[in-house]
């Protein structure tokens, strides 16, 4: 059905009349006497006759008209609105987390295949039974999911899911739940899913299910599997050396022994025989020599039906000092702040033209404001940068208060021990957040740029009463920790696999394993393993080891039913209303007849015409 | 209109220059040029055997003191030159701005006012549907402002070519004088009248005039052409195409206009109706031989 955004428009057809009114006084041609026809009469040819240009006058008037018409249209914004029927379509989403590489055993005649190998060939059963006109979907993954297909069923659709790569993380069910309602919100219409998994899901399915309003079936390929494996691993120093504890899981249900080995950096420190009893027991292995940083390796020998979690993994790093420049006059206040192990802190009377980010994870000013486009992570009091999202304007003063919001650097602050203050009232922009106020007045902010945090407190340490509260040591940790995060000791860099954190190593950062995702931001990674194992890291001349763990749904494969009625769903074929604009046809032929028009008019100039007076007028 | 056609630059003009005869004409009375009549002129001319009888004063005695002959000494007799200006009337020559007639008028009154200043005569008429004489050469002369009048007086327009005019003025005035022809040739039949004039026998000289607007048509788009000589239309669409064909079929009917005048042994000017009189004269005509 055609539809009109801006009927009005029409009313430019009223511009027909002018155009006839034109076309019947261009009929009376213009007399034009001349000296002699003669001449004229010798060349005019097809130009001359009433009849031919008659015609031509009625085909211009013909694009005339064409052209205001098409005007009209496009300047009435034509669309089309059509119907379409659509299909309730099956989402299929193959659990591809690391209980499914788990082998169950094989039942007589069946070949052993891992529970995943398991999920994609009944996934692609399922498709193949379909009605061929059926929107189908695919997905797998566990900690991030991909969409493998879309479109509707049958043989590709099928394929699609050899795609599906096994992986070892947690299916996180409220990432998979963003993904799967993006995906049904793009293609419109009623969707049910199919969920193929062993029940690792660390939602129970509850969140997949409420995605599809209820319309989810999960089918079970997990079976019951005796396993047992390792996991919990740490160490420390001892008199003669060191000592691992790791904590050992038994799911046979009977006593065995496995052989196990701890390495370091890949040369065997232990290797003994561990007596697991079932279920879960916390075990020990001394060694000779002192516990050092590195990467640390404790395995079991032999192999059963599911193999990840029968090695684990623990990267010890020596904790970075924090590198803190102290710009301005000295501040008894914070000197304090910053005398403690862990901190190297340097002082400035001003502040240099440039400087290396990576050379400082910190710089403080009190009262020194610092120079235009300084990128570093910067915290000032008693003055704001010129460059900042945020303006000193008037003069506030009073007891301070915390600002809601959630900020990371308000979290355990307790301004109820009557600090006060006074300083500039600030302004914020956008992408600002206030931590601390006095009255209304916001006197404290922190905002991001370009990888880098900035806080601006208005009050001046050395004017006010803020350094003596009880809440300053308490904000300048959490200013230490929300400058630098994952300074949380030696086994900073041990991770589980999925897990994303962040660390500040400064902007060299990098790990060099594609399954190790590092995404530098100013002077902080963003890091992600998508395997288990140890990797190596180097930043700013260092280097160091990261490991990655099984998340802890996946330590123990015993598969769990998630299987439960599907809800009651309409899913009947739905009418998709569309909308097809096409003011653009119009315009293109009003283009193409105004340059028609123009050539009727004045024709093409043959070619090698030659223009301006001749060679007689120069004698 | 009679006192616009010629100003005070003009009359200058008339003072300055001088006609120009390639050819020795019969006259009817002493003038400035060359007669082909031997008498009593005091120009030497040519040598003949002493008969009694003769002035012994024509005896050239250095010729006899060095081949013992007696020669008599002959000389030219300066005769007068009789110009006759025949002015295209059709109804072509009222178009352009200036008019082409008018520019034609001006040019037959600056050369009649050079014949008259060089003690020569003239005479004017208008061709077109026939030979219509104006100003007729006679023993009297008319002052120059009353020339001017008369000629300003000419009418122009109207239907026909001076193709048939020729053979009267041949007729009457053949081999007898110098004639300049003013035309615009524009008529199917130039040929004939340029033929006609060759055919007369007289020193002639054609002075093609055109319009800028002949030349080069500032036209555009839909027109009804109206001729000017018969009032016949012409409808036609002038596009680009159209203009640029025009302009080379007026460039080879110019080409071929001069090498006819040429083969014929016509003198041949192109004047433009807009030109100024001192550049016609000073640049066109005494490039053409017509006036020095």
């Amino acid at each position: 059905m055609l539809t009109f955004a801006h009927p009005w428009a029409f009313s430019l057809l009223a511009l027909l009349l002018p155009v006839a009114i034109l076309y019947f006084l261009r009929m009376r041609f213009k007399r034009q006497p001349v000296g002699s026809a003669f001449i004229w009469r010798r060349i005019a040819g097809k130009n001359s006759g009433g009849n031919r240009l008659k015609y031509r006058s009625l085909l211009l008037l013909f694009l005339q008209i064409a052209a205001v018409c098409l005007a009209a249209l496009s300047a009435a914004g034509p669309s089309w609105e059509s119907r379409r029927l659509l299909k309730p379509g099956v989402a299929f989403i193959i659990d591809a987390s690391a209980s499914m590489s788990a082998l169950d055993a094989a039942t007589d005649g069946e070949r052993a295949e891992s529970r995943f190998e398991r999920a994609k060939r009944l996934a692609a059963e399922e498709i193949r039974a379909l009605p061929p006109d059926t929107p189908v979907m695919v997905f797998s993954g566990s900690f991030a999911l991909k969409r493998l297909w879309s479109g509707l069923a049958g043989s590709r659709a099928a394929k699609a899911v050899e795609d599906a790569r096994q992986e070892q993380g947690a299916f996180l069910e409220d990432e998979a739940s963003l993904t799967l309602q993006s995906s049904m919100t793009e293609r419109q219409g009623s969707w049910r899913a199919v969920v193929f998994t062993d029940g690792g899901m660390d939602l129970e399915g509850r969140r997949i299910a409420s995605a599809f309003e209820s319309a989810a079936e999960f089918r079970d390929v997990g079976q019951a599997l005796a396993d047992s494996g390792v996991a919990g691993l740490s160490v420390a120093a001892t008199l003669s050396g060191g000592t691992a504890t790791f904590t050992l899981r038994n799911g046979t249900g009977m006593a065995i022994t496995r052989g196990a080995t701890l390495a370091l950096d890949g040369r065997e420190l232990a290797s003994f025989e561990a007596s697991i009893p079932p279920g879960e027991t916390r075990s020990s292995v001394s060694f000779a020599q002192a516990p050092g940083y590195g990467a640390y390796e404790l395995s079991l020998a032999g192999e059963d039906g599911y193999a990840l979690n029968d090695s684990c993994y623990l990267a010890l790093n020596p904790v970075r000092e924090l590198a803190v420049l102290s710009v301005g006059q000295p501040n008894p206040y914070l000197a304090a702040a910053l005398a403690y192990q862990g901190i190297r802190a340097a002082s400035m009377a001003y502040f240099p033209d440039s400087l290396d980010p990576d050379d400082w994870d910190i710089v403080i000013s009190n009262g020194t404001p610092p120079p235009e486009g300084l990128e570093c992570n910067l915290a000032l009091f008693g003055t704001v940068a010129p460059d900042a999202p945020v303006r000193a304007s008037g003069n506030v003063s009073g007891y301070l208060d915390p600002s809601e919001g959630g900020h990371p650097l308000g979290r355990f602050l307790r301004w109820d021990d009557g600090a006060t203050g006074s300083g500039a009232a600030l302004e914020t922009g956008p992408g600002v957040e206030e931590i601390a106020r006095i009255g209304d007045a916001a006197v404290m902010a922190a905002w991001e740029k370009d990888g880098f945090r900035y806080f601006t407190c208005s009050l001046d340490l050395g004017a006010t009463e803020l350094g003596l509260s009880q809440a300053f040591p308490v904000l300048m940790r959490n200013l230490m920790q929300w400058f630098v995060p994952g300074q949380e000791g030696e086994s900073a860099y041990t991770l589980r696999v999925g897990e994303g954190v962040w660390r500040s190593e400064g902007s060299s950062f990098a790990v060099d394993d594609e399954r190790v995702e590092a995404t530098v931001n100013g002077t902080r990674a963003f890091v992600r393993a998508s395997s288990l194992g140890v990797f190596a890291w180097t930043a700013r001349g260092r280097q160091g080891s990261l490991a990655a763990n099984l998340p802890f749904g996946e330590l123990d494969p015993a598969p769990r039913s998630l299987e439960r009625p599907a809800g009651e769903q309409d899913l009947s074929a739905v009418i998709i209303p569309g909308t097809q604009e096409f003011a653009r046809l119009p315009v293109l032929l009003l283009l193409a007849a105004l340059a028609l028009e123009w050539i009727i008019w004045n024709g093409l100039p043959p070619p090698g015409a030659k223009k301006g007076w001749r060679r007689e007028d120069a004698r | 209109m009679e006192a616009a056609l010629l100003d005070s630059g003009d009359y200058e003009l008339i003072k300055s220059l001088s006609l120009r005869a390639k050819r020795r004409v019969a006259g009817f009375s002493s003038g400035e040029q060359r007669s082909p009549a031997l008498g009593g002129g005091i120009e030497f001319a040519d040598y003949r055997e002493y008969l009694p009888g003769d002035d012994v004063r024509r005896i050239d005695w250095p010729v006899f003191l060095r081949f013992r002959k007696l020669l008599v000494k002959l000389c030219a007799e300066e005769k007068e030159l009789t110009l006759m200006i025949l002015l295209d009337s059709s109804g072509s020559m009222s178009f352009g701005r200036p008019e082409k007639a008018v520019m034609a008028k001006r040019i037959a009154c600056v050369l009649a006012g050079i014949a008259a200043q060089g003690g020569n005569r003239y005479g004017i008429a208008s061709v077109g549907d026939g030979l219509r004489e104006i100003l007729r050469p006679g023993l009297s002369r008319l002052p120059l402002s009353s020339m001017v009048r008369e000629v300003a007086r000419l009418p122009s327009g109207g239907a026909g070519s001076p193709a048939g005019a020729m053979r009267r003025f041949a007729a009457r005035y053949g081999r007898r004088c110098m004639a300049v022809f003013v035309s615009d040739l524009l008529y199917p039949d130039w040929q004939l009248a340029v033929g006609g004039l060759a055919a007369s026998g007289c020193e002639a000289h054609v002075l093609h005039v055109l319009s800028p607007e002949e030349i080069d048509p500032p036209l555009r788009g839909e027109l009804t052409l109206v001729d000017m000589e018969d009032d016949s239309e012409i409808p036609l669409h002038a596009d680009s195409g159209l203009l640029s064909r025009y302009r080379a079929e007026m460039d080879s009917l110019m080409s071929e206009q001069r090498a006819a005048c040429a083969s014929l042994g016509l003198g041949y000017s192109l004047v433009r109706c807009d030109a100024s009189l001192d550049r016609v004269f000073r640049q066109d005509l005494t490039k053409g031989g017509l006036v020095c």
